[in-house]
């Protein structure tokens, strides 16, 4: 290694850093472990050696960087074909080891690190990161200044406890324990009630905050419109099941642009002035509910008649069926489709920005607007804020479905 | 023949028959499933139906606790005529019903799935209900399985949980839609003993089955059904030893294979 450290600006070595990360991250996320650890060792050499000769714009070095990419690799596809032969035996071994002969893979693999590592670098060395890094309090809680509200501090306990109730629901779901909703059912009302008077429009809390609290109102209000119109649904009633399918197929037509227009208007002209956000959370609930009311009754349908003519036949009411036996089976089925439906309410929040309310995408553009400089830095920093919340979503879903798929 | 079928046969059949059908018909559509069905049922009786597939026997049995209702006709159980506007549940709880595939509530233990509607329907205390369910459970001889999911008992097991699920709303009537006719072989018969005990104890049941050995040993009266009616109403043996019907006739020769 000849590499002189006083020739790396300091961007360049956080660069490689990044830059091996990736690849190795990747290779850890399929499972591959060894290999990951391998990988981001071969990524960290590779930049180490190729991007003081990158830098100097010798092209050379590319090639450089391909042939130590693909030699690495292929050692690496190597040592984990051995292991894989220890493990699992000589079959899955030879198979291993012929996916990283591949030369497709390796090319591939080449032109990911080398690509994502230029992107990397191109993203790492955009001038104005420094804006975004000032302005990212606005990102996170807009206007809301804690000191203008030194009584009021108190109320941020609030996130603490959404966190602990979701961050012991995930816990509990990793140990098998079951019920890990009633944490999160727990932490998010408190969260809430902590919370709820800091959204009035005095107080003006706005980014991130606004749009996790918007999406956690959205939810709750969703959950039992979803549940009366789903089972209405499926009510033998003609007037109960004409409602709900008015319902249903009237939000499910509209797009949700115009329900929030409608109801900033009409709700406040209607309940008086102050209540603008919660006629967003009206439209974010009604939108919602509709297409919650769809799974819930697709959850419904899914179930054997027989469950309900069972209950039935043992003099069970209506009522006591679908809640004793229906139900409690059908809402197994309805949680991966809930889990996306609220991802994409989540991601919808964004839209509210439209009737002034500045959340996160809001707070985005208003930032944006006002530097002017540091537009892509600033969209993408949102776009990331997004990514990572709506994926940690799908991530606790998934281990909350766990252990209930076992029975 | 058993002891239990020379008691009953000595009971008196002029008591007021628990089930009175008379000229039931129902409509799926344009299908004409039933068409005029006229049967009465004695307390105790246990009536065996038969009958080739599609000729409503379900559909009949179903209509006797009114998960299916007739379009014209009377039917009357205990004293109450099934129609539009009455106390359905009042009906049901005198009629238990069993399924051909069991229909077990898999999210509840076996002690939950019996235990179920007389709490909820009859309001009876939990550790009532709970010690009631272990009862009916040691009676159809799986109560060391009460605390496991359905899923995780046999076919045979399951479908003497289901008796004892409708046993425990103490009806007065028990419907059986071909409770054998998903299990293997080696699992028939310990459903068909717990049914033939049931027999012995006096109730009244309408069973559809194609097991004639069950039929000859337990049955009081074999029903023969065909596109939607009765067409022969006789004792198993007669029925067994010589069928009236041509259909009947040639339903035993396909059935039993002689
Ligand atoms: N819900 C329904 N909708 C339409 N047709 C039906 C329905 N239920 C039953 N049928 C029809 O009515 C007829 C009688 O059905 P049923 O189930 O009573 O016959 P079955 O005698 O019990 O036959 P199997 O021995 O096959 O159980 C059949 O032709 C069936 O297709
Ligand atoms: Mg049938």
């Amino acid at each position: 290694m000849t590499v002189k450290p006083s020739v790396q600006p300091a961007s360049t070595s956080a660069l490689s850093w990044l830059s091996y990360l990736v690849p190795g991250l990747g290779q850890l996320l399929l499972g591959h472990t060894l290999l990951g650890v391998q990988f981001l060792a071969t990524a960290a050499l590779v930049w180490l050696i190729a991007w003081p000769l990158l830098q100097s714009g010798a092209a050379f070095s590319i090639v450089l960087a391909l042939i130590a990419v693909v030699s690495l690799h292929l050692g690496a596809g190597l040592t984990a074909a051995a292991d894989a032969r220890r493990r699992l035996g000589a079959e899955q071994a030879h198979a291993a080891q012929n996916v990283y002969k591949r030369w497709s893979v390796i090319v591939a693999l080449a032109v990911v690190v080398l690509i994502g590592g230029l992107l990397l670098k191109w993203i790492v060395t955009l001038p104005s990161w420094n804006e975004v890094q000032r302005n990212f309090l606005f990102l996170l809680i807009g206007r809301f200044r804690a000191e203008q509200f030194a009584d009021q501090l108190w109320r941020l306990w609030g996130f603490a406890a959404l966190a602990l109730g979701t961050v012991a629901a995930f816990g509990m779901a990793q140990l098998k324990i079951r019920n890990g909703w009633i944490p999160l059912v727990i932490g998010a009302a408190v969260g809430i009630v902590l919370l709820f008077p800091t959204v009035s429009p005095q107080v003006s809390i706005g980014g991130l905050a606004l749009s996790l609290i918007l999406a956690i109102l959205g939810i709750l209000g969703a959950i039992p419109l979803g549940l009366l119109f789903g089972v209405g649904r499926t009510n033998t009633l003609p007037v109960i099941r004409g409602i709900s399918v008015g319902y249903i197929e009237l939000f499910r037509s509209l797009p949700f642009i115009t329900v929030i227009f409608w109801f900033f208007i009409f709700v406040p002209y209607v309940l008086g002035e102050g209540t603008q956000f919660w006629a967003v959370v009206a439209a974010l609930s009604l939108f919602t509910g509709a297409y919650v009311a769809e799974i819930v009754r697709a959850g419904i349908q899914a179930l054997p008649s027989g469950q309900a003519e069972a209950a039935r036949a043992l003099g069970l009411s209506g009522t006591q069926t679908m809640l004793q036996v229906v139900l409690p089976q059908a809402v197994r089925n309805m949680i991966p489709p809930l889990v996306g439906q609220f991802i994409s309410l989540f991601k919808d929040t964004s839209l509210v920005s439209i009737v002034g309310l500045i959340e996160l995408a809001g707070a985005g553009r208003i930032t944006a607007n006002r530097l002017v400089t540091a537009t892509f830095e600033l969209y993408l920093t949102v776009a990331l804020l997004y990514f990572v919340f709506a994926y940690l979503l799908s991530l606790l879903a998934r281990r909350l479905e766990a252990p209930r798929a076992v029975r | 023949m058993t002891a239990t079928n020379l008691q009953k046969a000595a009971s008196p059949s002029s008591a007021e028959p628990i089930i009175k059908a008379v000229d039931v018909h129902k409509n799926f559509g344009n299908f004409h499933a039933l068409r005029g069905v006229n049967m009465s049922v004695q307390p105790g009786e246990v009536v065996v139906i038969i009958g080739p597939s599609g000729s409503g026997k379900s559909t009949f049995i179903r209509t006797i606790n009114r998960l299916e209702e007739h379009d014209k006709g009377t039917i009357v159980v205990d004293g109450i005529e099934l129609k539009d506007g009455q106390n359905l549940d009042a009906i049901r709880r005198e009629v238990g019903m069993v399924f051909q595939s069991f229909n077990l509530f898999p999210h509840l233990t076996v002690l939950q799935n019996v235990a179920l509607a007389p709490m909820r329907v009859r309001k009876t205390p939990k550790a009532q209900a709970d010690k009631r369910a272990l009862e009916l459970l040691e009676r159809v001889g799986i109560a060391e399985q009460a605390h496991k999911f359905p899923a995780q008992l046999s076919g045979g097991q399951q479908q003497r949980v289901a008796i004892a699920r409708a046993l425990a709303m103490d009806p007065k009537v028990m419907l059986f839609d071909e409770p054998t006719s998903a299990l293997d072989p080696e699992m028939i018969k310990e459903v068909l003993d717990v049914m033939k005990g049931l027999a012995g104890s006096g109730m009244t049941m309408l069973v559809v089955t194609h097991e004639m050995g069950f039929a000859r040993e337990v049955a009081d009266r074999l029903v023969f059904f065909d596109e939607g009616n009765i067409v022969e109403d006789t004792t198993p043996d007669e029925f067994y030893n010589n069928p009236q019907h041509e259909r009947a006739k040639a339903f035993l020769s396909k059935v039993l294979g002689h």
